[in-house]
C-alpha cells in the first residue's frame, strides 16, 4: 500500500517508532558485538583472526568444551528428574499428581545464581550432606566440585521446561494411538518405544533445547560457583578486567548467539509440522491405571525424593538467610534477624532500585507489547510481522551479548544534562530489562489480543467511535487481564535478570537486587545478607508468578462468561 | 418519540470488492426505498454479509458507488457513515454493563449526560429491557443480549439499519418471535432496514422486497412472491424452493412454439417466446394420475414410472421418470389420498402456465 489511509497513520507512527527502538536497543548493538568479533583490533581490517585466536587458546577451547559439556549434562539431568515425573502423571491415577505440578512451578521462582551457594553448603564436600554421608558411610561425593556444581543446580532449575513440554506432548497422545497398536499385535516397551516416544518426541525436543540454551548462556551460576573456565564467564571476565577493546568478549558473544539460534531452530524444526495432537473427542490422554500398593510406595518415595532436591536450594537459601555461621556443620550453629536488619539498614538501595528499573521496565513492556500486538493483528501495515520477529529476536540474544553491545554502542554517547556516558547511566539498565523481557510481555499481550473478537472493535466504530477512541474504550480494557499478566512476569523475572545487568551496572547506588546478591555472595561473611536478598527476591518473585497465574486464571474465567449464552434463560 | 428516524434511501451503483486477488462482489446495482425491510439472501459465501459490511465502512475499499441518503459514503470511514449494524453474534462489549453499551453511541458523539440517561432509557424501554440496565451482557440470554444489541444501534438514530444474520444463533422459537419484534420495531421507527439471511424463509416473511445473491453477482430483485413464481434464472429457481430444471431448446413449427426437453418430453409454449435452452417447473405444479385419466384442457400429460417416495409430512413427494427425464412431484397430503407405489405406470401432468422460462 503506498499512500496509507487517514486511520493507518498513527499506528504506521507508532510501528515505525517501535522499530526505531528495536534497532537501537537491539538491532544494532548485537550486530555491532558480530561485527567487532570480525574486525582487526589493531588494523580495523574485517578478519577472522579472532576466532582463529580463540580456538589457539587451550584456555578458551577449554572453556567452550565446559559450555558444551555443561548444557549436554544439564539436559541429561533435567530430562533424568522430568522423564519419571511426566511418566507418572500421564500413565497412573496418581494422586500426588498436584506434587509433581508443583514441583514443575517451585523452580522456576529463584534465579538459579541465587541458590547456587546454598546448595554448595548442603552439597559442597564439607557441607550437610556430605558430612552426613561420611559420618554414617564414610563416603564423600563430588556434587558440587568445579563443573558439576553448575550441572546440578542447572538442571534442578531447568527441568520444568522438559517436564512441561513432555507432560503436554504426552497429555496429546489419544488412547486410541496406543489401542491401535495394540489391536495390531505391539505392546508393553515395544509399543512404548515405536509409538508414545516418537509421538512425545518434539514436546521433548522443544523443551531440551530451551535447557540447552539457558545453561549455555547462563552468566551468573558459574560465577557464584567460582567456575569460570566457561564461555559467558570468561565473555564476562574479559570485559570487565581487560576492557571493551579485547575481542575475544566478543568472539565469545558470537559463540553463544550462534549456539541460542541453532537451539531456537531445533525448538521451531522440532515443533513444526508436528504437531501431533492426536487427542480426539471424547478420548484423551494414554490409558491410565491405578498404581499397585508397593508401586504406590516406590512412586511416592521418588517424587518425594525428587521434591526434596527441588527444594534444596530454596531450603538451603532459607537456612543461610537467617543462620549466624554455617561451616563445617550439618545446620547452622544459631538462628538470627540480624542479615534482614542489615540488609533492610544497609542494602535497601538493592531493593528500591530493582522495584524501580523493574516496574518501568515490564510497564515498557506491556505498551509495547501491546502496541506491536495490535499493528500486528489489527492492521495491514507493509512490514508488521517485523516487529513481532524483532522483538521476538530477543530471546536469542544472551544477556552477556546484550550486555557487551550496549557497552561497545553507547560508551561513546553522552547523555545531555547527566553529563556521562549513556552506557554507564542507570537508564540503560532499564533499556536492557526491557528488551530482555519483552518477548515474554509480547507474547502475553499477543494471546489478549486474540481472544478480542474483532467484531467487538467494529460494533464501537459502527457506532462512531474512531479507530483510536476504540483501542482505548474497547481492546486495552478487554485486553487488561493479559496485559497485566504480562506486567507481573516481565517485573518478576526483570527483578532477578543478572547476566545483562551485572555488565551495566557502572556504580553500587544504582545497582539492583540481582547485582546486590552477586555482590553479598562474593565473601564469605556476605553471604548471610547475600541469603537475604536472596529471599526477598524469591519472595518477589514467587508473589508474581502467583498472582500472574490468578490473573490469568480469572481472566479466562469471565471470557468463558461472555460467550453468547443460549437461550435456556428465556425457553 | 425522540427515536424517530429520517427514512433514508440507499442507492448502490457498480459495486465491486475484492479480498486480494479473489473478486468477492461484481458489478452490483441495487437501490433500497426509504423506509424499506429489504434483504439479502445467498447461500454462504455468496458476498451478501460482504456487501453489508461495505455499506457499514467494513472490508477492503470496494469500487464504485454507494449513496446514502445521496451522500456518496463509500470513501469514509466506518465512525462517520451513521449507519447502524447489528452483528451475527451480536458483539456487546463483556467489559460493560447493558446500559454503558447501549450508552456508547451517544458519549462518542459527545451528547450531554443527562440526554444520554434519558435516551438510554427509552432505547432500553423500546426492546422491553429497563430492568436489566446494570446486568452485564453475559447475565443476559441470547434473545436479551440480541434486543440490548438492537437498542444499542437505533439509540444512534442510523440512516439505516444493518442486520447481520441477527437469528441465526437463537432458537426456533425465539427466532420467530424476535423476527416480529424486529419488523414491528421497523414499523415503528420507519428505518431503511437491510437484512442479510441465507434463511429463505426469514427472507421472505420480512421483506418488502429481496436481493439474491450468489458468487458476488446479484441475480434477481424483487418481492418475495414475485421472485419464488418468476425466478431470472437456474440459480434463483432452486435456491428459493425445489425447482425440476430442464433443459431442451424451443422449436417452432407454424404457429406453435415448444419447448422440447433433452429428454424428450415437449411442452407446449406460448406464442412468440425468445429462444432459450432451459425451463424450470415447481414439484407442487406437477401432479400425477393412474394412467388412462382425460386431461383437463390447460394441462398435457407423459407417461411416467415412479422411481422413488418420500413422505415429507405436509406432502408426499414422488421421484418419477418421464421420457429421459428424472422429476420430482409433490402432492399436497390428505388422509385417503391415493399413494402411488414404486414402479408404478402413472400419467404425469404439467400445465404449460405454470412453467418458467429461465434465462441463464
Amino acid at each position: 500500500m503506498s499512500v496509507l489511509s487517514k486511520s493507518e497513520r498513527g499506528p504506521a507512527a507508532v510501528g515505525l517508532l517501535i522499530a526505531v527502538l528495536l534497532a537501537l536497543f537491539l538491532l544494532i548493538p548485537v550486530l555491532k558485538v558480530i561485527y567487532v568479533a570480525f574486525l582487526d583490533a589493531n588494523t580495523g581490517e574485517l578478519t577472522l583472526i579472532n576466532f582463529k585466536d580463540f580456538f589457539a587458546s587451550s584456555l578458551f577451547r577449554e572453556s567452550f568444551y565446559n559450555s558444551l559439556y555443561v548444557a549436554a549434562m544439564s539436559v541429561v539431568f533435567a530430562t533424568l528428574i522430568a522423564l519419571p515425573l511426566a511418566y507418572f502423571t500421564t500413565r497412573f491415577n496418581f494422586s500426588g499428581a498436584i506434587i509433581i505440578q508443583t514441583l514443575g512451578i517451585i523452580p522456576l521462582i529463584m534465579p538459579p545464581f541465587v541458590g547456587a551457594v546454598a546448595m554448595k553448603l548442603l552439597f559442597g564436600s564439607n557441607g550437610s550432606v556430605n558430612l552426613l554421608l561420611e559420618e554414617y558411610f564414610g563416603i564423600n561425593i563430588p556434587f558440587m566440585e568445579g563443573l558439576n556444581g553448575v550441572i546440578l543446580v542447572e538442571s534442578i532449575h531447568y527441568f520444568p521446561f522438559i517436564l512441561i513440554n513432555l507432560s503436554a506432548a504426552l497429555v496429546n497422545i489419544d488412547r486410541s494411538m496406543e489401542e491401535s497398536a495394540q489391536n495390531l499385535g505391539s505392546h508393553g516397551f515395544r509399543m512404548f518405544r515405536r509409538i508414545v516416544f516418537p509421538l512425545a518426541m518434539p514436546g521433548f525436543l522443544a523443551g531440551a533445547a530451551l535447557v540447552f540454551i539457558k545453561v549455555f548462556d547462563d552468566l551468573g551460576t558459574p560465577l557464584l560457583l567460582d567456575v569460570n573456565k566457561m564461555l559467558a564467564p570468561q565473555a564476562y571476565l574479559r570485559i570487565t578486567s581487560i576492557g571493551i577493546s579485547d575481542p575475544m568478549g566478543y568472539v565469545i558473544s558470537v559463540i553463544l548467539i550462534a549456539f541460542s539460534l541453532l537451539s531456537l531452530y531445533v525448538s521451531l524444526m522440532a515443533m513444526k509440522g508436528k504437531d501431533y495432537a492426536t487427542a480426539q473427542k471424547g478420548g484423551g490422554g494414554l490409558s491410565k491405571r491405578d498404581l499397585k500398593p508397593h508401586e504406590k510406595v516406590a512412586t511416592y518415595a521418588l517424587v518425594l525424593f525428587i521434591l526434596a532436591v527441588v527444594l534444596s536450594p530454596h531450603l538451603g537459601l532459607l537456612l543461610l538467610s537467617f543462620g549466624t555461621v554455617w561451616s563445617f556443620a550439618v545446620l547452622p550453629d544459631a538462628y538470627t534477624f540480624a542479615h534482614y536488619v542489615k540488609v533492610a539498614s544497609e542494602a535497601s538501595q538493592y531493593i528500591s532500585n530493582t522495584l524501580l528499573y523493574a516496574g518501568i521496565a515490564a510497564l515498557f513492556d506491556v505498551i509495547l507489547g501491546t502496541a506491536i500486538a495490535y499493528i500486528v493483528f489489527r492492521t495491514k501495515l507493509t512490514g508488521r510481522k517485523w516487529l513481532d520477529y524483532g522483538a521476538t529476536m530477543a530471546l536469542a540474544v544472551p544477556g552477556v551479548v546484550l550486555g557487551i553491545g550496549y557497552l561497545r554502542t553507547f560508551y561513546t554517547i553522552d547523555v545531555p544534562f547527566v553529563d556521562q556516558p549513556l552506557a554507564t547511566w542507570w537508564v540503560i539498565i532499564v533499556i536492557a530489562l526491557t528488551v530482555r523481557r519483552l518477548p515474554y510481555a509480547l507474547r502475553s499481550c499477543v494471546a489478549a489480543i486474540q481472544q478480542v473478537s474483532p467484531m467487538l472493535e467494529e460494533a464501537a466504530e459502527n457506532l462512531g467511535a474512531t479507530k483510536g477512541r476504540t483501542v482505548m474504550r474497547i481492546v486495552v480494557p478487554l485486553m487488561s487481564g493479559g496485559i497485566l499478566a504480562g506486567f507481573v512476569t516481565s517485573f518478576a523475572t526483570a527483578s532477578v535478570e543478572l547476566s545483562a545487568t551485572i555488565m551495566l551496572v557502572s556504580r553500587e547506588s544504582d545497582a539492583p537486587l540481582a547485582f546486590g546478591i552477586y555482590e553479598f555472595m562474593q565473601s564469605a561473611s556476605g553471604r548471610g545478607p547475600g541469603a537475604a536478598l536472596g529471599m526477598i527476591a524469591v519472595v518477589l518473585v514467587g508473589l508474581g508468578t502467583y498472582f500472574s497465574h490468578k490473573i490469568i486464571e480469572r481472566t479466562e474465567k469471565s471470557r468463558s462468561s461472555t460467550r453468547p449464552v443460549n437461550e435456556e434463560a428465556e425457553a | 418519540m425522540s427515536l424517530q428516524a429520517k427514512s433514508t434511501e440507499v442507492i448502490i451503483e457498480n459495486l465491486g470488492l475484492s479480498f486480494g486477488d479473489t473478486q468477492v462482489l461484481k458489478g452490483i446495482d441495487l437501490t433500497i426505498k426509504a423506509g424499506e425491510f429489504f434483504s439479502f439472501l445467498g447461500p454462504s459465501g455468496s458476498g451478501k454479509s460482504t456487501l453489508l459490511r461495505a455499506i457499514a465502512g467494513f472490508g477492503p475499499e470496494p469500487t464504485g458507488r454507494i449513496l446514502i441518503g445521496g451522500q456518496e459514503v463509500a470513501k469514509l470511514p466506518p465512525w462517520e457513515r451513521n449507519v447502524g449494524m447489528v452483528f451475527q453474534s451480536y458483539a456487546l462489549w463483556p467489559h460493560m454493563t447493558v446500559a454503558k453499551n447501549v450508552a456508547f453511541g451517544l458519549e462518542e458523539r459527545k451528547v450531554a449526560r443527562p440526554e444520554i440517561d434519558k435516551r438510554v432509557k427509552e432505547a432500553l424501554d423500546l426492546v422491553d429491557l429497563a430492568d436489566y440496565a446494570q446486568r452485564r451482557p453475559s447475565q443476559l440470554s441470547g434473545g436479551q443480549q440480541q434486543r440490548v444489541a438492537l437498542a444499542r444501534t437505533i439509540i444512534i438514530e442510523p440512516r439505516v439499519l444493518l442486520l447481520d444474520e441477527p437469528l441465526s444463533n437463537l432458537d426456533a422459537n425465539l427466532r420467530v418471535q424476535m423476527r416480529r419484534d424486529i419488523l414491528s420495531l421497523q414499523k415503528k421507527l420507519n428505518l431503511t432496514t437491510i437484512f442479510v439471511t441465507h434463511d429463505q424463509e426469514e427472507a421472505n416473511t420480512t421483506s418488502a422486497r429481496m436481493a439474491v445473491l450468489n458468487n458476488g453477482i446479484l441475480q434477481q430483485v424483487g418481492a418475495p412472491i414475485e421472485l419464488y413464481d418468476a425466478p431470472a434464472n437456474r440459480f434463483v429457481a432452486s435456491f428459493l424452493g425445489t425447482a425440476n430444471i430442464l433443459e431442451g431448446e424451443t422449436k417452432t413449427n407454424g404457429e406453435l412454439t415448444a419447448f422440447l426437453t433433452s429428454g424428450g418430453l415437449q411442452i407446449p409454449l406460448k406464442q412468440g417466446t425468445d429462444h432459450i435452452t432451459t425451463i424450470a417447473i415447481r414439484p407442487q405444479n406437477i401432479s400425477l394420475h393412474a394412467p388412462g385419466g382425460s386431461p383437463s384442457e390447460a394441462e398435457i400429460r407423459f407417461k411416467a414410472i415412479v422411481e422413488e417416495t418420500e413422505f415429507l409430512g405436509s406432502t408426499l413427494r414422488y421421484g418419477v421418470k418421464a421420457g429421459g427425464e428424472t422429476m420430482l412431484v409433490d402432492h399436497v397430503h390428505k388422509p385417503g389420498d391415493r399413494v402411488f407405489a414404486i414402479a408404478e405406470q402413472v400419467d404425469m401432468a404439467i400445465t404449460p402456465d405454470h412453467v418458467t422460462l429461465l434465462h441463464g
